[in-house]
């Protein structure tokens, strides 16, 4: 039984993983061209594309590459934070409290993602503009917190209603407020769902380029995604520089996810629920 | 501590603003101007280096900040940003958007302010694309246009003629090695462009409308079917990323391409380009485009007048001459290249051979209606889809078809159904409130009034950042639909935009509609599926190695897809691709099956690539919904005897949809509203058959009117919107999720 598992997964794992290994490839062979073929194993190997990402810097000699790694983690970071923070305020009410409005709150955090991107970036330009948040990273978190909260709200409102109530009804005769309830019962059991959520809002920023690039004017205040887009020109792309890029880019997000997993599958209500 | 000094870190790029950018020029009193442009390799490397030069010297008045922004953002950028006063001084492009932007007001005209004799110092044919309606608007720093590349350790010499290109062709060509004598991408008009104008074709008529049915335009495209199907030179499906790809592996020994590939090529290889050859059918030579490369210079800026100067010294003497030589870029200005020998500079001589055969793109915005429906007429000919006459035919009428719609319409299109509608949609909308607080008034008892004020305080953050960031744009979206928009104005329509998508689509709008409707269906199974068997799996107690599957298994999601979506596009090649070669080991005849060319075969590329990016996500959802399930469930439905089907049927499944179902029920509209995968792999090909909803609203506002048919979009997106919310209603009714959900 095991041994059928680890098989499957291995077989699973690897047409995964195929389509990356060109990714891999590419970043390791000098040249910038495109690979096509069967085998990804590079015939010379050479660490020249990271070197050069890795190692841009500007005209008056600052390291861009620091700044824009800097840029993009503080700004994933803080929209996984506000995305989480505004999205799990919301989700509690909506889950645990029964209010007149509650369910248009819920029908309209789902419209909104109906409507197709592309044409709410000529409005959302002028808003920025207005609020003189252009070229600045709090803008962009902004952008990106509120773009992640309604998939956030569902999803944390959904953990939530899984939680039993009479855990709260507990605390409550304890003495407890509806902040400690939240805080102290409510987020340590909906870890997995706060978990899911935090990846979901860190990615909504990480991988994002095309309102990075529209937004933001100074080399110092770009993102990694918007460098990544520079390597693709008008009729050809650095492939080698793209894909070294492109792995650089990745490895935080396992890494984040690594460090998510505990969180994510730790079977934390079990214990809890008996009570 | 730890902690706080950490975040303390990572809030520190946020105190940056924008002003506090240092200045270069600031103590010394000198101006500084931004330069906005897309240059990468050497050449960025070369205006990088004249920047430098120029901010050193003090004797300039002003410093020169150039910035470098993605390709495919800087127009939009440029057209967005300008227009507020948020654009840069100068920005360099190439010349065929300025039709758009001098009607726009963006650029400042320059007739008269650039001295005639410096004018005529440039290649007349770099000039000349930048005057619109009889006014110069650029200067020009150099010239693009595609040229033979070749490879000198395959083909000692160059071909002269079509004839030879063939015969050179068919003695290289094996395509059992998979190697080819020419390779270019041959679905597209851009490339298409040199057959077309050397066997005298044109794209617009001597009235100067759109005319593609015409005789020559169809022996140009019978020419290209030739080229693949009897001589078989040339490999199927090419895109750019495979013309790079086979040229320097020595796959290829020639490639109709510019000098943009050069940089990226590795410089071991022993490249030769030559002009292109004369259509032995014609006897006159290839004609490619050609790009008039030039420096512009804002109508918005505060300084002009020192703008113009540093738009004259990136066109001047030493910027050429560092621009050729070190840039590696053919320049405009003659006098630079007697700066380079032809024994040094073979290369970038041999563009400048081709170009006085060269066919300066039309500056006219009517142009933007042309490329798509031209690259669609290539892929059904070259497919063996249609003729080319035919196919010529059809692309005619959809030009026409466009351009009557991208046009402002004559009557102000249908007033009283737009007023009718909108008296009407008042009327239910206050119908409707007026029940709700009737209900609302009714239940009031049973709600708390305390515990409604406090719920709405736990929202507030949430709304009040969404009201200003989603609902505000949602709304100008929806309110752009009722205008068109023709060089940044924008004229009241009422319902026409609506009246244009819907009527003489030939039921083409539904058909995309079944289309992504049948995509969203099968996607969200696929990854829902997928995600969740993974993730039970993965969730077995006392599995081995669960971490590190785990983590490879959310990799597709971590890596921009962007770079992986053209992976799998390359992987389903017809004859170098991975997919048709595994196939083939298991006993199928796929080698040289085009899965681009027919519908359900490119639907299928589409569908693989998509669920492959998508499953990670769904498997993280599960993975995460799977813990809200309490084990000691599992435990006594074990002491009842319950089996693992039952378990799985009767608990697992059950307490998993509240976690699950806000994700399939967003995954649906993400997917139905998916981007990317379709635009990237099948490109909508055959025909825009495998078009959704969304791609046809981005063609309508970037690959069709000129100005960008931005109202005619934000209607088609509106009716996506509709079609949505109608769904949702409708499986509200049926199945009752989302009241579930809601509850």
């Amino acid at each position: 039984m095991n041994v059928l598992v680890h098989v499957a997964l291995v077989l699973i794992s690897f047409a995964t993983i195929y389509p990356v290994l060109w990714v891999i490839r590419m970043a390791l062979t000098p040249s910038q061209a495109f690979a096509v073929g069967l085998s990804p194993i590079p015939q010379q190997v050479s660490d020249e594309n990271f070197r050069k990402v890795v190692g841009n810097s500007s005209l008056d000699g600052t390291w861009v590459f620091g700044h824009q790694l800097f840029n993009s983690i503080s700004v994933s970071l803080a929209t996984a934070v506000l995305g989480v923070l505004l999205a799990t305020l919301a989700a509690y009410a909506l889950s645990r409290f029964r209010f007149p409005g509650r369910r248009l709150t819920l029908s309209a955090m789902l419209l909104t993602q109906m409507f197709p991107g592309t044409l709410m970036m000529v409005p959302l330009y002028a808003i920025l503009d207005r609020l003189n948040l252009l070229d600045q990273l709090v803008g962009l978190v902004l952008v990106y917190a509120t773009t992640s909260v309604p998939f956030s709200t569902w999803m944390l409102k959904g953990f939530f209603d899984t939680l039993p109530k009479d855990l709260e009804e507990a605390a409550m005769l304890d003495g407890a407020n509806r902040a400690q309830i939240l805080s102290k019962v409510i987020l340590p059991l909906a870890r997995p769902g706060i978990a899911v959520t935090a990846l979901f809002s860190f990615m909504t920023a990480w991988n994002e380029y095309i309102l990075a690039a529209k937004f933001m004017s100074r080399e110092t205040s770009y993102t990694l995604p918007v460098v990544l887009a520079q390597y693709v020109g008008a009729k050809s792309t650095a492939w080698g520089l793209f894909a070294a890029g492109a792995i650089l880019v990745s490895i935080p997000v396992m890494a984040l996810f690594f460090a998510l997993q505990k969180q994510l599958v730790g079977g934390l209500t079990a214990g809890a629920v008996k009570g | 501590m730890r902690r706080l000094i950490l975040a303390a870190l990572l809030l520190l790029p946020f105190t940056a603003r924008a002003d506090e950018v240092p200045d270069a020029g600031a103590s010394s009193g000198r101006t500084r101007l931004v330069l906005w442009h897309a240059y990468r390799g050497t050449e960025r490397e070369a205006l990088e280096n004249l920047a430098k030069r120029l901010n050193d010297d003090a004797t300039v008045p002003y410093t020169l900040d150039p910035l470098a922004i993605p390709y495919d953002a800087l127009v939009d950028k440029i057209t967005a940003a300008v227009p507020r006063n948020r654009g840069p001084d100068l920005f360099i492009f190439a010349h065929d958007t300025i039709g758009d932007w001098a009607e726009a007001g963006i650029l400042r005209p320059m007739e008269g302010e650039v001295d005639p004799t410096t004018l005529r110092g440039f290649f007349p044919e770099t000039v000349t694309p930048l005057i619109y309606r009889g006014k110069l608007y650029g200067i020009p720093l150099a010239f693009k246009s595609a040229a033979l590349v070749y490879r000198k350790d395959l083909l000692p010499t160059p071909p002269r003629t079509t004839d030879e290109m063939i015969a050179a062709g068919r003695k290289i060509t094996n395509i059992d090695e998979g190697k080819y004598g020419l390779v270019y991408e041959n679905g597209l008009l851009y490339f298409h462009a040199p057959w077309l104008f050397g066997f005298g074709g044109s794209l617009f008529g001597d009235d100067g409308r759109p005319k593609l049915d015409s005789k020559e335009n169809a022996e140009s495209v019978k020419f290209a079917a030739r080229l693949l199907q009897q001589e078989k030179i040339v490999p199927q499906e090419v895109n750019g990323a495979l013309v790079t790809a086979l040229f320097s592996e020595g796959k290829a020994a020639m490639a109709i391409t510019g000098p943009w590939v050069l940089g990226d090529l590795d410089p071991k290889i022993p490249v030769g380009v030559a002009p292109l050859p004369i259509i032995s059918e014609s006897g006159k030579p290839a004609r490619p485009f050609l790009s008039s490369e030039a420096v512009f210079v804002s109508a918005k800026g505060k300084n002009q007048e020192l703008a113009m100067m540093a738009a004259a010294f990136l066109a001047g003497e030493a910027s050429a001459r560092e621009r050729l030589l070190v840039g590696k870029q053919p320049v405009a200005l003659k006098s630079a290249w007697d700066g380079l020998s032809r024994t040094d500079g073979e290369v970038l001589w041999a563009f400048r051979d081709q170009l006085p055969n060269t066919y300066a793109t039309p500056n006219t915005p009517a142009m933007k209606s042309l490329w798509s429906p031209m690259d669609n007429v290539l892929g059904l000919v070259l497919h063996g889809s249609t003729t080319a006459e035919e196919a010529l035919k059809e692309a005619q009428g959809k030009v026409e078809g466009v351009l009557a719609k991208v046009d402002v319409p004559k009557e102000e299109g249908p007033f009283h159904g737009f007023t009718l509608l909108m008296v009407g949609l008042a009327l239910a909308s206050g119908v409707w409130t007026n029940r709700k607080l009737q209900m609302t008034r009714a239940l009031s008892s049973t709600f708390d009034s305390r515990i409604t004020r406090l719920a709405y305080v736990y929202m507030s953050p949430a709304l009040v950042a969404m009201a200003v960031l989603t609902f505000c744009p949602f709304l100008v979206g929806i309110g752009m639909g009722f205008f068109r928009h023709t060089y940044g104005r924008w004229d009241f329509v009422g319902l026409a935009n609506y009246r244009d998508l819907l009527s003489g689509t030939d039921g083409r709008f539904l058909y995309t509609l079944g289309m992504t409707v049948f995509w969203t269906v099968l996607n969200v199974s696929l990854h829902v599926g997928i995600g969740l068997a993974l993730a039970l799996v993965l969730n077995i107690k006392g599995l081995k190695l669960k971490g590190f599957y785990r983590v490879l298994l959310i990799i597709p999601w971590a890596v921009p897809s962007y770079i992986t979506a053209l992976i799998w596009k390359g992987m389903f090649h017809p004859d170098l691709g991975a997919v048709n070669e595994v196939l083939a080991q298991f006993g199928l005849n796929t080698r040289g099956m085009s899965w681009m060319g027919e519908v359900t075969t490119a639907f299928l590329a589409n569908l693989v690539t998509n669920t492959w990016l998508g499953f990670p996500f769904m498997m993280v959802v599960c993975l995460g919904a799977l813990q809200s399930i309490p084990s000691d469930l599992y435990e006594a439905a074990r002491l009842d005897g319950a089996s693992r089907a039952q378990q799985f049927r009767l608990i697992t499944l059950p307490l998993l949809k509240p976690a699950l179902l806000p994700a399939v029920l967003l995954g649906s509209v993400w997917t139905f509203n998916q981007f990317n995968v379709v635009y990237l792999v099948s490109g909508g090909n055959p025909d825009g058959r495998t078009d959704l909803l969304v791609t046809e609203a981005f063609r309508w506002a970037f690959e069709r009117g000129p100005g960008g048919a931005f109202g005619l979009s934000a209607a088609y997106s509106t009716l996506i919107f509709l079609i949505l919310l109608g769904y949702s209603l409708f499986t509200n009714r049926v199945t009752g999720s989302l009241e579930k959900a809601l509850e």
